[in-house]
């Protein structure tokens, strides 16, 4: 159901961004920074003293392999118009609808999933990344104020960071993410709402890849801060999630 | 007699004339003083003239800043927040003046924005920060933050997943092997999966006591 909601999701994003080719998700989508390092071998032979060669990556350097990537480059200039994410971009995530996309501030925008159609009645659906919030692993402990409903919530919750740039390069990684709300006073229904995203990780799903090449993510780590209008139906998030 | 009175007056005449000389010399001295009197402005020009009063104009330099005004915490939460967006976007950049900002903060008086810092010089990915990283981590009191600083500039030594050196253009038949791989050991570890159920579905516990027998009579109450 959730793979399906996200595509639906990520479907109607998309349509904005056809539709009006600039456009940037608002909060609750907020920036989020990668790195992490990961293990891999030039080798699948079984030949004696190949060494275990150990890389590091951050939401630049997948950036950069997306744009090295002749699959999602060719997706994203059917989405975006172009076929390069412009420099000063970066990575980010909507807790609510578990997708990624990479945007900047001159309004360029390529969410990391969705389709289109490329044909009368041929669709072309792609997926380059997503993060997943777990459903019943999610926690969380808050305070309102009863005048205002000013206040603050704490989660923790589990997370699926799922990365592939469509040319040999795949990462799935499992982690806990620790996510920090600070809400003001409602007004009309919403509320300034800041979030503060710290998330780590190791494990991993038997099945990354660099450069073709089996691979072991080592850790993993994501950060960012966002603040936006938040409605106060869905607030405190890890109750009405 | 008048040789005497002659002598009285040329007497007379001289002191009278030395009278008017010393007037003279007496009002020309006090004019200077009666214009600083009169015009304080000019006062200080007067007074930087003169060794002793040099030395009662403070300098500014020496005064002790004027302290200033203690921040509220709430004010000082709002300027860590507005650092570490600023921090955010330089990370996003590529050039020099925007590292040199990220590691200006690596000695930021608040810990926040050094962590902050610390991150942001992650991402910015330049090994130009490595030695500032190590300078910060030899230079700081806090243990955790030094292990912050090393594990930073370790991160930035290694080479990243798109290096050209990491990504070396496979042909279509490495890749269609590399796939067909995959698609083996996937194949291989469902097998064991669904072997692994199977076999779990009819284990018996070591201590689990017999099955009852169906034909037994029923137990005497």
């Amino acid at each position: 159901m959730k793979v399906i909601l996200r595509g639906v999701c990520a479907s109607v994003c998309l349509l904005g961004a056809t539709a009006a080719k600039g456009f940037v998700l608002s909060y609750p989508s907020v920036p989020v920074f990668f790195s992490g390092t990961v293990y891999w071998i030039s080798n699948y032979n079984g030949n004696m003293n190949v060494p275990i060669n150990k890389t590091a990556f951050t939401s630049k350097t997948l950036i950069a392999l997306l744009n090295a990537s002749s699959s999602a480059t060719n997706d994203m200039f059917y989405v975006t118009g172009t076929n390069q994410i412009p420099k000063g971009s970066y990575f980010i995530w909507n807790p609510y609808r578990e997708s990624l996309g990479i945007t900047n501030k001159n309004g360029f925008f390529f969410p990391l999933e969705g389709s289109y159609n490329i044909a009368t009645n041929t669709t072309h659906s792609y997926d380059y990344g997503y993060m997943d919030v777990d459903d019943e692993g999610l926690i969380g402990t808050y305070n309102l104020k009863s005048s205002n409903s000013a206040g603050s919530e704490t989660d923790v919750t589990g997370i699926y960071f799922y990365f592939d740039d469509g040319n040999g390069n795949y990462l799935e990684i499992y982690g806990t993410a620790t996510l920090n709300w600070t809400y003001g006073p409602v007004t009309a229904g919403s509320q300034e709402t800041a979030l503060d995203v710290s998330i780590t990780g190791t494990g991993n799903d038997d099945s990354e890849w660099v450069d073709y090449y089996y691979a072991v993510p080592a850790d993993f780590s994501a950060h960012g801060k966002g603040h936006g209008l938040e409605s106060s139906s869905n607030i405190p998030f890890f109750y009405k999630y | 007699m008048r040789r005497k009175v002659v002598i009285r007056v040329l007497a007379f005449g001289a002191l009278f004339f030395a009278g008017l000389s010393l007037r003279e010399q007496f009002l020309t001295s006090r004019q200077p003083q009666a214009n600083a009197e009169i015009s304080p402005a000019s006062a200080p020009h007067a007074e930087t003239s003169s060794p002793s009063a040099t030395a009662n104009i403070p300098n500014p330099a020496a005064l002790p800043a004027k302290p200033s005004p203690a921040l509220s915490p709430e004010q000082k939460q709002e300027n860590i927040v507005k650092e570490r967006e600023r921090l955010q976007e330089l990370c996003t950049k590529d050039d020099p003046a925007s590292l040199a900002a990220i590691l200006d903060d690596l000695t930021n008086p608040e810990k926040e924005i050094r962590l902050a810092a610390i991150e942001a010089a992650k991402q910015f990915g330049s090994k130009d920060a490595i030695s500032a990283l190590e300078a910060a981590a030899a230079a700081s009191q806090d243990i955790h933050e030094q292990i912050a600083f090393l594990e930073a500039a370790d991160f930035l030594s290694l080479p990243t997943i798109a290096d050209p050196e990491v990504q070396i253009p496979r042909t279509p038949d490495e890749i269609a092997a590399a796939q067909q791989r995959r698609a083996q050991l996937a194949a291989m570890k469902q097998a064991r999966l669904q072997q692994r159920g199977l076999i779990q579905n009819t284990t018996v516990p070591a201590n689990a006591p017999p099955p009852a027998d169906p034909n037994a009579a029923p137990a005497a109450q």
